[in-house]
């Protein structure tokens, strides 16, 4: 085992995908154990739909296989690092199609953000509150790693930025949104601004969670951002909701001055 | 001596008197799931008239069962389509027809009324928590845990207050049920607060606010001013009263509270007969008071903290009212009832333990 050596193990859902791709065309694939420093969970292998948490004894907690394979990987090391993207849709899910009641909220942070025109307020804690529902699986996933693993530094990556332009989601919702359009239905985006707003409530609510569960939360990169507070359009993904893997070598060099350059990704599950 | 005849010794309004005026017929000798001491009433509420409820906590039962029977139970601030049930349960939606909270006493919904097209402002615009969340304090618990911005808070109070309006301008029938007599009230401005500052926020102080203990002209005058008020903006608008039978948490006059309790529920029950006999086409008592506290029952509808209404007396009232009030198929004095399927049973009741009430905050604390 390399004394010197840290290895990031990477896991998630499907905005995971950039960080991987990025590591694929910038990074050589080394699979002989030790030889690589960065692994990522292979979640395609199980269609996005792996099992992250179990239940034993009446709990929840994180799949033993799981646990397995990355203590084999981190017995070699003499750092290990955990980073996971659980989550991060939610927003976009509940509410990028304009809801035929148009709705705003005041983030406490920006309070002076204009509210739009017609729209009804909705608190920030009934926001959450219906957001909690969806995120509650990724929470408990988030809560299972930190239970799993009390001693390595843990990281749950905020989910990506919005994308700001109109057009492009338009012309790329993705196949989630498009399935739950109403046949010969107009489409109609919520407001870039309260797209915003609603990234924000997420971001909060998970921030805190990691505070309170001792994770860190990375915060998206800074060059990723627009001036306000958008998905740069180089880093536009396939769709409507996911990042490029420009964004995604992004994440890893954000990650490089506490783990070292990575030098080979390898993949494992 | 000058001897006085009496043309016919047997002839007086007793002997004519209907037989639910007689105790003996109508109270001692009834079954207590039978007794209906609703008599005459002058309204038939048909299921498209909207109908609209504010009240103390006891008027959430009413508004729950007049929507669970399928009226028009009318809610102006209904919560977002994006809550599911149970978020717009937890931040108050629906309880009553729009989102003010328990409104305990008669000047406070004078106060609503006035704060909605009068455009009264109260000087005490929010409270600060601990936390650093704000409080409305007129709407101390409406949002739990605070509002997170004062921005937020004052918005919401903007859209609740046309909802207000929206509510009283379209109803057909209000339905309003008296609590308290007693509130705290600035000295400033003449605020009346719905529970005591300190209790959910605020700090209280003698120096700021004072023991207002309402009395029956006071009660009167106000209910008469509320009426007047929501006729003119709805002319055809009609009132039903009833007074809370749960006595109070804690009174703030140096009484027992059995003795004040009997004084604040005295004034409200009288304060509603004088106001339906002045204005008697628009308005109509129900006796939801005399039902849960009648000796008859001899005490059975109030649970072990002789407090709370157990479930059989809520539902002994709400036959009542639906057999008074509508053409349900509820019918007064039946002894048959359908027996509600076992979906319906359980969602009855979760909602039966889910009554909110902030003066129970009175009993939170290091002295209780």
């Amino acid at each position: 085992m390399d004394e010197q050596n840290a290895v990031t193990i990477i896991m998630g859902d499907s905005h995971y995908a950039a960080i991987a791709v990025a590591a694929q065309q910038t990074l050589p694939h080394l699979q002989e154990v030790g030889s690589s420093d960065l692994y990522f969970f292979d979640a395609w292998k199980y269609n996005l739909n792996y099992e992250f948490v179990v239940q034993q004894d009446g709990r929840w907690v994180l799949n033993p296989n799981l646990i397995c394979e990355i203590d084999n990987i981190r017995k070699n090391y003499s750092k290990c690092v955990i980073v996971s993207i659980f989550g991060g849709g939610h927003h976009h899910a509940l509410t990028m199609l304009q809801s035929p009641a148009p709705f705003d909220v005041v983030l406490p942070e920006e309070p002076d953000l204009p509210i739009q025109p017609d729209h009804t307020i909705l608190t920030v804690r009934a926001v959450e509150s219906v957001f909690l529902e969806p995120m509650t699986n990724s929470f408990l996933q988030m809560s299972a790693v930190r239970e799993a693993f009390p001693d390595v530094d843990y990281y749950q990556l905020e989910a990506p930025p919005s994308v700001g332009s109109d057009d492009y989601i338009a012309q790329n919702l993705g196949n989630w949104f498009e399935s739950r359009l109403p046949k010969d239905h107009a489409l109609t985006l919520t407001s870039k601004s309260v797209r915003y707003k609603m990234w924000r409530v997420q971001s909060g609510m998970c921030r805190k969670f990691c505070d309170e569960k001792g994770i860190f939360y990375q915060e998206v990169p800074a060059s990723s951002l627009t001036a306000d507070g958008f998905l740069k359009s180089e880093y536009y993904g396939v769709d409507s909701t996911h990042t490029s893997a420009g964004y995604g070598r992004l994440v890893l060099d954000g990650f490089e001055p506490s783990v070292g350059k990575f030098v080979a990704w390898a993949s494992f599950g | 001596m000058g001897i006085i005849w009496v043309k016919d010794m047997t002839s007086h309004p007793y002997k004519s008197s209907p037989w639910y005026a007689r105790w003996s017929k109508a109270v001692a000798g009834v079954t207590k799931s039978e007794l209906n001491p609703s008599v005459n009433f002058p309204f038939t509420l048909n299921q498209s008239d909207k109908i609209g409820t504010a009240g103390s906590c006891f008027a959430q039962h009413i508004a729950r069962r007049l929507k669970a029977e399928g009226f028009n139970y009318f809610v102006t601030e209904p919560g977002h389509t994006l809550f599911s049930p149970s978020v717009q349960s937890k931040f108050n939606y629906g309880l009553f027809s729009a989102r003010y909270a328990n409104i305990y006493t008669v000047e406070q919904l004078l106060q609503l009324f006035e704060r909605a097209f009068d455009g009264r402002i109260t000087l005490e615009d929010h409270w600060v928590l601990e936390d650093g969340s704000y409080v409305d304090p007129l709407r101390p618990t409406i949002e739990p845990n605070g509002y997170a911005s004062l921005k937020e808070l004052r918005l919401d109070r903007e859209q609740h207050l046309a909802a207000v309006r929206k509510l009283f301008c379209e109803l057909d029938y209000f339905i309003f049920t008296l609590g308290l007599t007693e509130a705290w009230v600035s000295k400033e401005d003449g605020t009346v607060f719905p529970v005591c500052p300190g209790v959910a926020g605020g700090n209280f102080s003698a120096e700021k606010y004072y023991l207002k203990n309402f009395s029956v002209s006071e009660v009167v005058t106000s209910l008469d001013a509320v009426i007047s008020k929501i006729l003119t903006v709805n002319p055809s608008a009609k009132f039903i009263f009833t007074v809370s039978p749960v006595p109070l948490v804690a009174t703030a006059e140096n009484e027992h509270v059995l003795v004040s309790t009997t004084y604040s529920k005295s004034v409200l029950r009288v304060s509603c007969t004088e106001i339906v006999n002045k204005h008697p086409e628009r308005t109509a008592y129900f006796p939801s008071y005399e039902i849960i506290t009648g000796a008859y029952n001899r005490g059975s509808y109030f649970a072990e903290d002789l407090r709370n209404v157990t479930d059989e007396g809520v539902d002994h009232v709400m036959k009542i009212f639906m057999g008074a009030t509508t053409t349900s198929s509820l019918i007064v004095n039946s002894r048959e009832q359908e027996a509600p399927n076992q979906i319906d049973l359980v969602a009855l009741m979760q909602e039966r333990q889910r009554v909110v009430c902030e003066e129970e905050l009175l009993e939170l604390g290091p002295d209780h």
